[in-house]
């Protein structure tokens, strides 16, 4: 079946396109998300992106302040306000003045508690802001763009024994054609990658990134070995094991279907950006889904195609997550087609449908939500905070 | 006759897709059909084969654990028989 091999969305200074056009009120730590909150309550239109951490965390204020940069750099942000509160690690105004550099001139305000006034003054001065970058942001058009100009980031959680045979290879199916259409693909969830490192290897573009990819998930078991000794193999959750996962080896041999057959071109941290890297690329990063997607989104990902054989109802509140269901019972157990699922994968077994054809129907949507279809996730806002990956303890 | 499936003709597991009970017969395809030994849920894992103790348990084709104890072909195979930990750095 032949695709539309372009889709319509908003150009932004840095070239990048974004399928959504959002506003964003963001703290540099989490101390600011009192006001975050508020500036988001009174101008409607704006999206809160509480921080999970920000300060005080030696070993992670790197990584954070990519990210960071990276959320608010994302094509599907129009405008970002920052607010600081001061006495925190990171300068809330530098993090602004990287965003406006690194995106190319993109709209920002920011803002710092302990130098503009205190709180009340900090939330006026954002609202004004936020209210012109409203008016602003709906003046904004979608263009025509290739496909070339998606990065579709890869996720699974809450997988069950049927993730890895129905779902997954759909989420693969997508990745190949994305990539064969000069599009970016993220493969990230090291930990559920255990037990892949020889097959990732071997369809590595070079033998360096082969050797890249062994080395973050032996790094990977190293530390879950430290964490977990003789349970190492174990590093499922409970609905993982009920749904009858056995090993994380397992969850993984099924987890490593949604990169679909493609080469893997290269390994990035958690966060970095993608640039202009195409074709499959793996991310470091955790298992736990509502770090990792943060981290994809910061990369550069506009968007995700997130399987659940349990029925996680997780999205992100700037970027389409396209909930993948492995099998019919939890499909309709967590609300048939107006729930919390988008596509149900079961059907493959319950209704015959074949691998292929469900493949395709998932670039249809794909390609509708890239237009401005809204997903399950969106229309129930289930989008929740910015978490970030740490390894470390705060101080 | 209760359906099952077999990813990989290299497996020794397969998934049944039916609850199962002992004494059912699954069908894995292919003419592979297994008599159940224990009860097993949707969509857990069954031996199509007898794997003994330490011997690899594959699935997709590929490893994914070691048997810790002999298992029957038609146990349910789950963490009670199965793990993975030595294959880990």
């Amino acid at each position: 079946m032949a695709h539309a091999t372009t889709f319509m969305g908003y150009y932004r200074p840095d070239g990048r396109v974004g399928i959504r056009n959002y506003v964003i009120a963001v703290g540099n730590c989490s101390c600011a998300n009192g006001l975050i909150n508020q500036i988001a309550a009174r101008v409607p239109g704006v999206v809160p992106m509480i921080h999970t951490d920000g300060c005080s965390t030696p070993r992670e204020n790197e990584r954070w302040r990519e990210t960071l940069v990276g959320v608010c750099c994302n094509p599907n942000i129009y405008a970002a306000i920052i607010v600081g509160v001061g006495c925190e690690t990171d300068d809330a105004k530098e993090i602004g003045k990287r965003v406006e550099k690194e995106s190319g001139g993109k709209p920002v305000y920011a803002a710092v508690v302990q130098q503009d006034g205190g709180g009340a003054k900090v939330i006026e001065a954002c609202v004004k802001a936020a209210e012109k970058f409203v008016a602003d942001a709906a003046k904004c058009e979608r263009k025509e763009a290739p496909i070339s100009k998606l990065v579709l980031a890869t996720e699974c959680g809450g997988s069950d024994a049927l993730s890895g045979v129905t779902a997954n290879p759909a989420i693969g199916y997508v990745s190949d054609w994305i990539v064969s259409n000069g599009g970016t693909s993220i493969l990230s969830e090291i930990p559920e990658l255990f037990g892949t490192e020889e097959i990732l290897a071997a369809r590595s573009v070079t033998p360096e990134v082969g050797q890249k990819v062994k080395n973050l998930i032996y790094e990977w078991q190293e530390r879950t070995r430290y964490l977990l000794g003789e349970n190492t193999g174990r590093t499922l959750a409970r609905g993982n094991m009920e749904g009858g996962l056995t090993t994380i080896q397992e969850k993984a041999l099924g987890c490593v279907h949604k990169g679909g057959t493609s080469t893997v071109m290269d390994v990035i941290d958690y966060s970095e950006r993608v640039g202009d890297r195409k074709g499959l690329i793996i991310m470091d990063g955790p298992g736990y889904d509502t770090d990792n997607v943060t981290g994809c989104f910061a990369s550069g990902a506009q968007l995700f195609m997130f399987s659940t054989g349990r029925g996680n109802p997780l999205g992100y509140p700037v970027a389409p997550v396209i909930k993948i269901c492995s099998n019919s019972k939890t499909y309709y157990a967590v609300g048939g087609d107006d729930g919390d699922m988008d596509i149900n994968a079961g059907a493959i077994i319950t209704d015959g449908l074949k691998p292929e054809e469900l493949g395709e129907q998932c670039i249809e949507y794909l390609l509708d939500v890239c237009n401005g279809k809204q997903t399950r996730p969106e229309i129930n806002g289930y989008g929740g905070a910015m978490c970030v990956w740490s390894t470390s303890s705060p101080f | 006759m209760k359906k099952g499936i077999r990813l990989n003709p290299k497996d020794n597991v397969g998934v049944v897709i039916q609850e199962v009970v002992p004494g059912d017969e699954v069908d894995f395809d292919n003419g592979l059909v297994v008599k159940a030994l224990d009860s097993i849920r949707v969509p857990h894992k069954m031996a199509v084969k007898d794997i003994k103790t330490g011997d690899y348990v594959i699935k997709y084709g590929e490893i994914m654990g070691y048997a810790t104890k002999d298992i029957p072909a038609g146990s349910h195979v789950h963490d009670h028989n199965c793990d993975s930990e030595k294959l880990m750095k």
